[in-house]
């Protein structure tokens, strides 16, 4: 089903959406909360409640795209629930692991002097991407975004997992270099 | 100090551009068969090189000015041409480091924007090269193409007429297939090496320019040795990379799998560790020719093969040496 007549039936108010929805992204959404998450009952809990988020958000919006809506009530919920229940140290999903080789990257003895505006710090990411070629930028974001283990984005990309480590250990170097240049770290 | 989590948080924050890209993409394990896919295929596989970038393991990075020519997430995708019905040498829109490399943005721009945009006047067009004749955007079928006045020889930058006005086009490099069990020659008798050779130069493996080699023995010695040697492919190319895994550290916690082709690990906190063993002394012989196109050379002293496109190519242990020794000098 397309996209504007999932969105249509939220604006009917139909049941219908939620159904259509899950059919059509239900499996992105889950992958994305579970490696997160690391956990297929809070995963299946957190896109129920990203749905119910839709729910609520449609009508009035109409996104679009639809998908990249979706995916960020998605992250953030998942995101809310990871760091609210660190104290059961979950670890182990993929997100666990990025998140280390992140901290690895953005470890500086520096301070930088001030806070750094969010929506700044967006603005020099998309900065960043903009200098990746497309599949290096699919890499970064399937790994950090979406905290896809390196063996879901090989088979996603067709490289080997090898290959997949290799291209992002590099682009973590150039993201440190950038954001060193940009005053960050 | 920032940490992860507020990175994370704001690439969280990034635009849906970048969101919709990443999840539409499903692109296939690289094939060379059927090159007419390449409209969607090459975009797709980023099989082109941004003037330096063929990786190892036969990959290549394509930096373009905007996300769009990438055909598995937008249907607005820029396409790549060939020109005259040559199918070797594919045109890619340029990208913001290329036009860094053609001087087409002003000194210490790190990005492109409306105003550090060059705007193409019929003044820049050179002779003509030729027209578009294959392409997966058919309005560009017919194209008119030119040369860049002001790079009149370099077939790498073109200019070309579209719909949409003049539009800067770059191919660095060439689409050289080379079958399995065929030799490495073909990869230069390609490029018209080596009498083409206008600079060789030795990078790192993160592409930082190290040093030129000029000198005319050592550039021959070197084309010498990487010549007339046997394309072994991927699979056995991945054997070597285990083996040479297991010779160093007698287990087989990397080990090569024939279900899937490639070298598996056991835990992936191991391919930091093997990395280094790995690419221990990796780098990359950057040969530029006199129309402009890179070819670019991939050489794993510590395994002793070098990768050239998606080719694969084994080393003696006294080639390897002589070959290290060759590159020292160029340092």
């Amino acid at each position: 089903m397309e996209d504007n007549t999932i969105i249509e039936l939220f604006f009917d108010r139909s049941e219908q959406a939620i159904r259509e929805l899950d059919d059509k992204y239900g499996k992105v959404c889950h992958s994305l909360s579970y490696n997160i998450l690391h956990s297929r009952q809070d995963a299946e809990e957190c896109v129920n409640d990203a749905y119910l988020g839709m729910w609520n958000a449609i009508p009035p919006a109409r996104p679009n795209p639809l998908l990249a809506f979706l995916c960020r009530i998605v992250r953030n919920l998942s995101l809310m629930r990871y760091h609210g229940d660190r104290a059961f140290k979950r670890g182990g999903g993929s997100y666990t692991v990025a998140l280390e080789e992140l901290e690895g990257c953005l470890a500086s003895p520096q301070t930088v002097e001030g806070e750094l505006e969010e929506q700044e710090l967006v603005r020099l990411i998309e900065g960043f991407l903009e200098t990746l070629s497309p599949e290096n930028r699919v890499l970064f974001l399937r790994r950090y975004w979406f905290a896809d283990s390196y063996g879901e984005i090989a088979a996603r990309t067709g490289l080997s997992e090898k290959n997949v480590s290799v291209r992002l250990t590099r682009i973590r170097k150039r993201l440190r270099r950038y954001l060193a240049e940009g005053g960050v770290i | 100090m920032m940490n992860a989590a507020q990175f994370s948080s704001a690439l969280g924050k990034v635009n849906d551009k970048y969101i919709m890209e990443a999840v539409t993409y499903e692109c296939k394990k690289k094939k060379r068969s059927g090159w007419l896919k390449w409209g969607a295929l090459a975009a797709c596989l980023c099989l082109a090189v941004a003037g330096f970038a063929v990786h190892q393991f036969g990959t290549v990075d394509v930096p373009r000015d905007t996300v769009g020519e990438d055909d598995c997430a937008h249907d607005s995708a820029a396409y790549g041409f060939c020109l005259n019905g040559n199918s070797t040498a594919v045109y890619y829109p340029i990208s913001f480091e290329e036009r860094v490399r053609y001087e087409l943005v002003p000194k210490g721009e790190v990005g492109l924007n409306e105003s550090n945009t060059y705007q193409i006047t019929e003044a820049d067009l050179g002779d003509l090269m030729g027209t578009v004749t294959d392409c997966k955007d058919e309005t560009m079928i017919g194209s008119q193409v030119y040369h860049f006045a002001k790079y009149p020889e370099h077939d790498s930058i073109c200019i070309v007429d579209t719909s949409n006005g003049y539009e800067f086009y770059v191919c660095s490099w060439l689409d050289v297939s080379v079958e399995i069990g065929d030799v490495s020659d073909a990869v230069f008798a390609a490029y018209g090496l080596p009498d083409s050779l206008e600079t060789m130069g030795l990078l790192s493996s993160d592409f930082q320019y190290l040093s030129g080699i000029d000198d005319e023995a050592a550039i021959k010695a070197i084309f010498e040795l990487f010549s007339g040697k046997v394309n072994h492919g991927l699979e056995e190319n991945e054997r070597l990379f285990a083996q040479a895994w297991y010779d160093a550290y007698g287990n087989d916690d990397i080990c090569y799998s024939e279900e899937s082709g490639t070298c598996v690990v056991k835990e992936p906190s191991l391919f930091d560790k093997a990395h280094e063993l790995w690419n221990e002394g990796e780098r990359i012989v950057q040969i530029t020719t006199n129309r402009g196109f890179d070819l670019m050379i991939d050489y794993f002293p510590a395994v002793g093969v070098f990768t050239c496109g998606d080719s694969y190519y084994e080393l003696s242990d006294s080639e390897v040496e002589s070959l290290n020794e060759l590159l020292r000098g160029g340092l």
